[in-house]
């Protein structure tokens, strides 16, 4: 075994900085928090506590302006997730969760394992994980690389969400060369409770027993919290040596473990905590923490896979599928044989103490003491200089760039084959989408919905994020994505509850970035307050950046909203012929950072024009109450590509074809304003629809035949639905066989 | 009649049948883990899909070691209905109670989608509510789906009527002669790579597997 | 000791797709003198002298369970004895 360094010997050689431990954070932890030396295995505990992955101490100041708090919230940001009263005595539970960095490296196993770690955060809370969703965003197709990462990501998270028979029914998938280097790749876990079984991270009562359940512990992922927390060069790539190896089966047996303890017998339990990043260190300080308790634990005593590791290794490893219990005493043998069942370890490590202190023993001696708080509460948060970004000031200087459609047939055909457009079939019939036979809408529309068992209600779940529109203007962009995950919710006939996210952005030592970071945020604040829509958990991920790039702000935002009466869910395909086809909301000239803009000039820029939040809320609000009350037949959101590419895609469904005669212009048939949707309305209906949207829809035509015939102001096309189908869909297997 | 669900560790879809079962057919059937050992008071065995074992090894290969398999065999040599969707078929074959192997799929890849099927045979205990010949969908969803037997088995699985369902419009996984779903020579043992019991609810846009369950549970009233 | 390195591959006439797609990318690097590519599995199995002969060992744990003799077949060799 390697010879551990003396206090001293860290003082003097300082390998903390490695660690991403700051000189000025290692003494005011020697002086101000410890007086004393930390020793070798407590400065490893506090480099990745203290690391921005686990205490946020960058971005706390700017994720306090979320709002938080509402009627419905049960658990707010915190706790392994959020958790929403659904009624019935139920909630539902969810959380995103980035794994970039992992998945850039070794892009199966990290997209894997970002599932397998959601799925424990939404199942520590006591509830059983009913749907995953993801988003990525990957750089262009033309390069092989990319191609071998995206489909290498793709079958990591099939790989665990197949296997775990969780189904995967919905997200998003971009393309754009900002990506390149650094992908994103975000997971959404959605579970159900029963509200009495909820559960929390929490620690307490003297003599009780800390049970270490699941996996053995490994040198897997050692550092992985501070791995995040750094950025990457190419020159270092043997740096990249963290990533962890997922098992779902071991997290299923896992899951089934966990639920029957926190279902069957909540009575024995304390608390329950999942071991993420910064392993068995995080989880169980800040179970300790939340029960202001003091906390022994004897290393001997942790399942280890791997001989002679230290005490150090075995705090920080980042094993999967693992989870630490508080357990009453008395009741750790009862506990033993739930897991024995499952062939699972669980093994008592421990036991919460008098006091407020956390003491490690390893090999018979004390490795460590030192308050709880000094990992959990006492971290400094770091100020952050702010800069506007240069960009947006020379954009704003500039005329707004007008597009010129000339052939309107042509531009149509070529948006429906762009990347991020086109049809994701090829990649989402690769995630089992149906396992537990819930999924009422699979993959590929605005929201995937579930069915609730036992009743007859559903919940709605979408993922949005477009740097595109963060990256031109953080404050606006940040609002257009909660709108766009409203819409999106909306157009399954749900209400929208709440929100998760996960803020992916470059480095944040960077002022530009730090002002995407600030300004996004309070754009998605300000859109959560209007819309009605709290944060209720997320995810902090910087440092995306490959060789001081630093890719689009990336904020996901994921929704969940609930639909009151399946009878009225409303499909984004044309239903019938012969409904009458409504545009609603306003449509203006929205062309910076638009698909078109892309697809056309190649580069993004130009500002954006601001929403009126509290108008779009409206009449959200009034088109929900249209289709809860039975009279809508489809609805679809308007994003990429606009009215045409909604028109075309509600068309591919059951291949009916639509007839519309409008005013706007050909570009604007591209616009990207957002707050609009497309909606069919049985005739009989279409009156009062009318009347209860009023200035807010507009009559475009009608569904039928089988063909899209659009009259526009300028240019009219006719072109067969099930040509403009087969371009759709053979868009991306055609760009993924590719050859260089 | 009384069904049996059976739970190996790493089993998922079982919750599909057994909704299926009770919910939707109001059967009586009750979950059996694999550790039990008996099936004593059971009339019918279904093999749930899943990936028992983490599919480590092969797909069912380890999960023909349970207790619960000699107990299934049994079944299966009293000629009761023992039916395997999935992971279910890929374990009975393993457990040498169809004839045959799952392989990866040719395509490499997991495959979630609903493909169209032929019923190729009528008079089993398991497909008298179809007609022969009608054409069905279900979904599929797996990654080791493509059939495979030696040239002699195969001649043999056909000559005997034992292939009950076929892909008729495409084939998803490579599988000989398209064959998505066969018997046993008697009869009464049915795997299938399609999931029935994922198709039996209009209110997730499909019944097409409805009749497997009604078929077995007439069965049962005609034999009772 | 001994370990025994025991080799699952597909029968001759069974199609591999694995081999075929790693063939194919063979090719499109450039090695034509490259024919066929076939995939298969091994385990090192480290066996304890004494009650039986290593070679009734490896014969039965493969029959009873690395092998699936309906697709594949297998081969074994020891690595070493200690």
């Amino acid at each position: 075994m390697m010879q551990e360094m003396t206090p001293e010997e860290i003082k003097e050689k300082k390998p903390y900085l490695d660690w991403s431990l700051s000189e000025e954070e290692y003494n005011y932890i020697s002086e101000k928090l410890l007086h004393r030396l930390p020793n070798y295995t407590e400065t490893g505990l506090f480099s990745a506590m203290w690391s921005e992955h686990c205490s946020y101490k960058k971005s706390k100041p700017v994720l306090r302006l979320f709002p938080t708090k509402g009627p419905r919230i049960l658990q707010g940001p915190g706790e392994g997730a959020g958790v929403v009263d659904i009624g019935d005595g139920q909630a539902v539970v969810f959380k995103a969760e980035s794994h970039n960095h992992p998945t850039a490296v070794e892009p199966y196993q990290g997209a894997a394992t970002g599932v397998g770690g959601i799925l424990r955060d939404v199942f520590s809370m006591g509830a059983r994980p009913v749907a995953t969703l993801d988003s990525l965003h990957f750089g262009e197709l033309d390069d092989a690389h990319t191609r071998w990462l995206l489909n290498e990501t793709v079958a990591g998270i099939g790989g665990y969400g197949n296997c775990m028979g969780i189904p995967t029914v919905g997200g998003e998938l971009t393309f754009d060369d900002i990506y390149k280097g650094n992908p994103v790749m975000n997971a959404m876990s959605v579970g159900l409770l029963d509200v009495k079984d909820m559960q929390k991270g929490l620690a307490q009562g003297e003599g009780n027993a800390v049970m270490y359940v699941g996996a053995k512990t490994g040198r897997d992922g050692i550092h992985g919290a501070t791995f995040a927390s750094h950025s990457f060069d190419s020159e270092h790539e043997s740096q990249r040596s963290a990533v962890q190896v997922g098992d779902p089966f071991m997290e299923k047996l896992l899951l089934e473990a966990c639920l029957e303890l926190t279902q069957k017998h909540a009575d024995w339990l304390v608390g329950i905590q999942d071991m993420g990043a910064a392993g068995i260190v995080s989880s169980s300080s800040e179970m300790a923490s939340e029960g202001k308790s003091g906390m022994e634990l004897n290393l001997d005593l942790v399942p280890q896979r791997e001989p002679g590791m230290s005490a150090y290794e075995i705090m920080l490893s980042e094993s999967q599928e693992r989870m630490l219990l508080c357990v009453k005493a008395g009741h750790e043998e009862d506990v033993k044989k739930i897991f024995d069942f499952y062939d699972l370890d669980a093994v008592v490590i421990g036991h919460i103490t008098a006091g407020h202190n956390y003491v490690l023993r390893h090999h018979g001696e004390v490795v460590c003491d030192i308050p709880v708080s000094s990992l959990t509460e006492d971290v400094l948060e770091e100020p952050s200089e702010e800069k506007q970004p240069q960009h947006m000031l020379d954009d704003a200087a500039k005329p707004a760039w007008e597009p010129e459609i000339k052939d309107l047939a042509d531009t149509y055909k070529k948006m429906l084959a762009q990347p991020t457009v086109a049809s994701k079939e090829m990649f989402t019939q690769t995630y089992d989408s149906m396992v537990r036979t819930s999924t009422v809408v699979g993959p590929g529309e605005d929201s995937g919905v579930l069915r609730i068992r036992g009743t007859h209600k559903g919940i709605a779940m979408t993922t949005d994020g477009n740097g595109r529109f963060i990256y031109l203007d953080p404050e606006i962009g940040g609002k257009r994505a909660v709108v766009e995950a409203a819409d999106n919710i909306i157009a399954s006939g749900a209400e929208p509850l709440a929100i998760t996210d996960c803020l992916n952005y470059g480095n944040p030592n960077e002022p530009e970035v730090f002002w995407e970071l600030h300004h996004s945020v309070m754009g998605i604040a300000k859109a959560c307050e209007v819309l009605e829509t709290p944060v209720v958990s997320g995810n902090v991920s910087l440092y995306n950046e490959t060789d001081d790039k630093s890719i689009y702000p990336t904020p996901m935002i994921g929704m969940v909203g609930l639909v009151k009466n399946l009878d009225h869910l409303v499909r984004d395909s044309f239903q019938e012929a012969d409904d009458d086809l409504y545009l609603v909301g306003q449509t203006g000239a929205d062309y910076a950072g638009s698909e078109l803009q892309k697809m056309l000039v190649g580069e993004i820029t130009g500002s954006l024009n601001d929403l009126d939040l509290d108008h779009i809320h409206d009449y959200q609000m009034r088109l929900l109450a249209e289709m809860e009350a039975g009279h809508v037949a489809s609805a679809h959101d308007l994003s990429e590509g606009g009215l045409a590419v909604s028109l075309a895609e509600s068309s591919f469904g059951h291949e009916i074809g639509a007839d519309i005669k409008s005013d706007l212009t050909s570009a604007e048939f591209f616009s990207e304003t957002p707050g609009r949707f497309l909606v069919s309305v049985p005739s009989e209906f279409s009156a009062e629809f009318a009347e209860k949207l009023g200035q807010d829809a507009i009559k475009l035509g009608q569904t039928g035949g089988d063909s899209l015939k659009v009259a526009l102001k300028d240019q009219a096309v006719d072109l067969p639905v099930a040509e403009l189908k087969q371009i759709w869909e053979e868009a991306l297997p055609c760009l993924m066989k590719s050859k260089d | 009649m009384k069904f049996a669900v059976i739970q190996f560790p790493g089993s998922n879809c079982d919750i599909d049948l057994y909704e299926a079962l009770h919910t939707v057919c109001g059967a009586d059937v009750a979950y059996v883990p694999s550790k039990e050992s008996s099936l004593d008071g059971f009339d019918a065995v279904m093999l749930p899909g899943g990936f028992s074992y983490g599919d480590y090894l092969r797909a069912g290969a380890i999960a023909r070691f349970t207790n619960i398999m000699p107990a299934i065999v049994d079944m299966a040599n009293a000629g009761k209905p023992v039916f395997g969707t999935c992971n279910g078929f890929q374990i009975l074959t393993e457990a040498g109670l169809l004839p045959g192997a799952l392989k990866r799929n040719d395509s490499l890849k997991f495959v979630c989608k609903t493909v169209e099927l032929e019923v190729e045979n009528n008079n089993t205990i398991f497909t008298s509510e179809y007609q022969k010949g009608e054409k069905i969908n279900l979904p599929i969803a797996h990654a080791d789906g493509s059939f495979y037997a030696d040239p002699e088995t195969l001649k043999q699985i056909e000559d005997n009527g034992q292939v009950v369902f076929r892909y008729s419009k495409e084939n998803p996984n490579g599988s000989l002669n398209n064959i998505a779903g066969i018997t046993n020579e008697r009869g009464n043992v049915l795997g299938m790579m399609p999931h029935p019991e994922r198709a039996v609810e209009a209110l997730l846009g499909n019944t097409d597997g409805l009749r497997l369950f009604k078929s077995i549970l007439d069965h049962a009233e005609v034999k009772a | 000791m001994t370990t025994v390195r025991i080799y699952v591959t597909y029968k001759q006439s069974v199609f591999d797709p694995q081999g075929e797609a790693i063939t194919n990318s063979i090719h499109s690097l450039g090695h034509s003198e490259v024919k066929g590519v076939k995939v298969g599995k091994f385990f090192d199995v480290t066996i304890e002298e004494g009650t039986k002969p290593v070679e009734e060992t490896v014969k039965e744990i493969s029959e009873e369970l690395l092998v699936n003799f309906n697709m594949e077949t297998y081969s074994y060799k020891v690595l070493e004895e200690k």
